[in-house]
């Protein structure tokens, strides 16, 4: 029989929110119910786009060197106190 | 998401037996990300560089006296530090915190693009700064969802649990998000170009 899936449950497909084995049962419902079809050609270009376009700051390496020296002194810092 | 030859979890095991250079690949590997997450937040990029210490503060704190829970993923466990304080900010500054992405600022003007030809990096530009407008346009509970989802890397139910509703709810968020979206790129005819943006 095949499993019932939700307009949301093509969000968690799309978002690899789901087991393989449901992952799998998903696509097998896919090809079957037109209404998922096109709730998942709605929604996944634009995941691509949003992911692909997407841009990260980089924090300033004094910063990242702050961390790092934290961590190494930790050990350190914890036998004085 | 990147995959990694060593997994997070083998890093913070290879760190907490005393392998420095193991948390300096964890920091390397999710600084950028961490930092973006915060400075949406609070968009002040010096406040974002203290969270990110304080953040990361607490992460060595906790794996070197042992509290770190093995079962949890590593990002997602950082991530949730950094968003309570950078919340945390907001709640000491009496400022209430809208995760927006404003125009005109000059985060996004570093990109790095280096493998692309300088066509599709400026496409890629001019596609980012008119997706950042529209997703300002989303209704705010959508664009939350959406904002909590691709740029701090929460699951739907670390999302559910964060604005207190259930997970159907933030899933159902989510999928008129992108529908209101993928209406407004018709609008201004943004097309998914695998070409342009590959998977």
């Amino acid at each position: 029989m095949i499993q019932t899936f939700t307009l949301d449950d093509v969000v968690r497909y799309t978002y690899e929110e789901m087991s393989a084995d449901e992952a799998h049962r998903f696509e097998e419902a896919l090809c079957l119910d037109g209404e998922l079809m096109d709730m998942f050609q709605t929604v996944h270009p634009v995941k691509c786009l949003l992911e692909n376009t997407s841009v990260e700051k980089e924090p300033s390496r004094q910063t990242v060197n702050n961390i790092l020296a934290y961590s190494k002194t930790y050990d350190l810092r914890v036998t004085h106190e | 998401m990147k995959k990694y030859t060593v997994s997070d979890s083998k890093l913070v095991s290879l760190y907490k037996e005393g392998h420095e250079e193991a948390f300096e690949q964890l920091v390397n590997r999710h600084r950028a990300k961490i930092f973006t997450a915060i400075y949406m937040i609070v968009k002040d990029e010096c406040i974002a560089e203290d969270i990110l210490q304080e953040t990361f503060i607490k992460v060595v704190n906790t794996i070197k006296s042992g509290r770190y829970n093995e079962e949890g993923k590593f990002l997602p466990w950082v991530m949730r530090i950094a968003h309570n304080l950078s919340i945390d900010h907001f709640r000491k500054s009496r400022r209430y915190p809208t995760i927006i992405m404003e125009d005109g600022n000059n985060v996004f003007n570093t990109l790095d693009f280096s493998e692309d030809s300088a066509e599709s990096i400026q496409i890629k530009k001019d596609t980012h700064t008119l997706l950042r407008q529209l997703i300002k346009e989303l209704p705010e509970s959508q664009r939350q969802v959406l904002t909590m989802r691709h740029y701090m890397d929460m699951s739907f139910k670390e999302i559910a649990d964060a604005t207190g509703v259930s997970i159907n709810t933030a899933l159902g968020r989510m999928r008129y998000a992108l529908i209101n979206l993928r209406k407004k790129m018709q609008k201004h005819n943004i097309a998914y170009d695998p070409n342009i943006y590959p998977r």
